[in-house]
């Protein structure tokens, strides 16, 4: 299905990365790796030292006047903000400005792999249920994710146009600036399976970054528990490989909240809570 | 290349960024915000939204120049991959559409194509080693590094077969890879 196939040699992988060839999808499967895998951050590095010096190849060109003012205004925002943030004891994203896009590359760093593993960004969920409560396995590793990942999102430019496995490309309009932002991440593999996204706190758009092989037979649930919460509630049911719409009914959405994705009898869940595994899991993140 | 380029610290100017001192990240506008642009206007071809890149790399260096470790790389490299991402995730769609549409809207190779590489003085290992491949497929490389093409792009202006494009650059990392190490 993949316009391009990956390599299978992680350092190949991390060249074709470093070069800008990997589709949308490729390149943000790549950058949710390089939270959790140390070898395939050295590897991108050691590409990006060694292309480098052909940055020289683009010839110099002068920014216009206007430019460093308005950095300078978006810096003294940033800094406004960061310390708002702090006096409101803010700790689940950096803040950013209006304009701050964040960069994708260079890789995560010691001090965020560190956060990821610590898991300073998941907090647990109260859980109920058995299968809920087997998110504690993954938790660290979906914040990994997220880690990385809240910052690969926010450099979307809309609208875009997400290629799906069905007969007609459907185009998905991310948000500009998205106010909520969650990672699906895969509970067997760590890779991003999904994004939701929100700029209102009633409504959410979900969009798939990876492709999923439904069992027969099965259906996939989209679930969402608040922390004051005992037990998730059911979104619906949802299709791989294709983006949706969903109407928070009743639920405004907050930091930290849980979202998971469980495999469930055809019609979903006849009890009202997850009774398959859980496939896909994060965090809301208050952008 | 200049002298004052070269003397330029990037390491501690993205130290004293990470301190909060707004002067060193000004510095390095001033430094490199010339060379930044060109990288980014390179890539995706438009003027504005070069500029609104550049100012994006910036404000993300600033952000997370705390990040950055002497000990695993160059801090120019770590600079310049900030803005270079930031560019090919702009324009990465949009260029996909483009394509699909119409390969002769994207802008040919200029005169400063991958054969001047050989003359660089900069980064003379990896020049020996890029000197080793065969120029067309050299050039595949740095047709995706500078101008951000995407494979089928690189196929339409070198007019490659899309297979051979994709299996050219994969031989040529590894090639690059056992040269360079």
């Amino acid at each position: 299905m993949s316009p391009h196939d990956l390599p299978k040699d992680p350092d190949i992988l991390a060249g074709e990365y470093v070069l800008g060839l990997l589709d949308e999808t490729q390149r943000r499967g790549v950058e949710a790796r390089l939270a959790v895998d140390p070898a395939l951050r050295q590897a991108v590095g050691r590409w990006e030292e060694r292309f480098h010096p052909y940055t020289a190849l683009a010839p110099s060109l002068t920014p216009s006047e206007r430019l460093w003012p308005r950095i300078q205004r978006s810096l003294t925002a940033l800094d406004e903000e960061q310390r708002s943030a702090q006096a409101a004891g803010s700790v689940t994203s950096s803040p950013s400005p209006p304009e701050a896009r964040e960069a994708t590359a260079p890789p995560p760093t010691k001090r965020q792999a560190r956060e990821a593993q610590e898991g300073r960004l998941a907090r647990p969920p109260r859980r109920s249920g058995r299968m809920w409560q087997s998110l504690t396995l993954w938790r660290s590793l979906a914040g990994a994710g997220l880690a990385a990942l809240v910052t690969v999102m926010v450099t979307e430019p809309p609208p875009q146009r997400i290629e799906v496995p069905v007969e007609v490309p459907v185009e998905v309009r991310v948000e500009a600036q998205p106010r909520y932002m969650v990672v699906l991440m895969g509970t067997e593999e760590a890779t991003a399976g999904w994004v939701a996204q929100a700029s209102s706190a009633s409504q959410v758009r979900l969009f798939p970054l990876a492709g999923y092989e439904l069992p027969e037979d099965r259906a996939l649930e989209l679930w969402t528990q608040l922390e004051a919460w005992n037990e998730p509630v059911s979104l619906g049911l949802i299709e791989p490989g294709r983006p949706l719409e969903i109407a928070l009914e009743g639920i405004a959405l907050e930091g930290n909240q849980l979202f998971a994705i469980s495999l469930e009898p055809p019609g979903g869940s006849p009890t009202g809570q997850p009774t398959g595994p859980i496939e896909f899991a994060g965090h809301l993140v208050e952008l | 290349m200049t002298r004052e380029r070269e003397e330029f610290d990037h390491a501690a100017a993205l130290e004293a960024c990470a301190r909060g001192d707004q002067q060193a990240l000004h510095a390095i506008y001033l430094h490199e915000g010339g060379r930044l642009l060109g990288v980014v206007q390179r890539i995706v071809r438009d003027r504005s939204m070069a500029e609104d890149i550049v100012h994006d790399a910036c404000l993300n260096i600033w952000r997370r120049a705390s990040t950055y470790d002497r000990s695993r790389g160059s801090a120019r490299a770590w600079i310049f991959s900030v803005a270079r991402h930031l560019a090919l995730n702009a324009i990465r769609d949009r260029r996909r559409e483009v394509v699909t549409d119409d390969p002769h809207q994207v802008e040919p190779l200029e005169s400063t194509g991958p054969q001047d590489v050989a003359d660089w003085q900069v980064g003379a290992r990896m020049d020996h080693c890029l000197a080793q491949l065969e120029p067309e497929r050299r050039a595949c490389l740095l047709h995706a590094y500078v101008n951000g093409y995407s494979h089928a792009e690189i196929a339409t202006h070198t007019d490659t077969p899309l297979g051979t494009v994709k299996a050219w650059i994969r031989r040529s990392l590894e090639r690059l890879r056992e040269c360079m190490s």
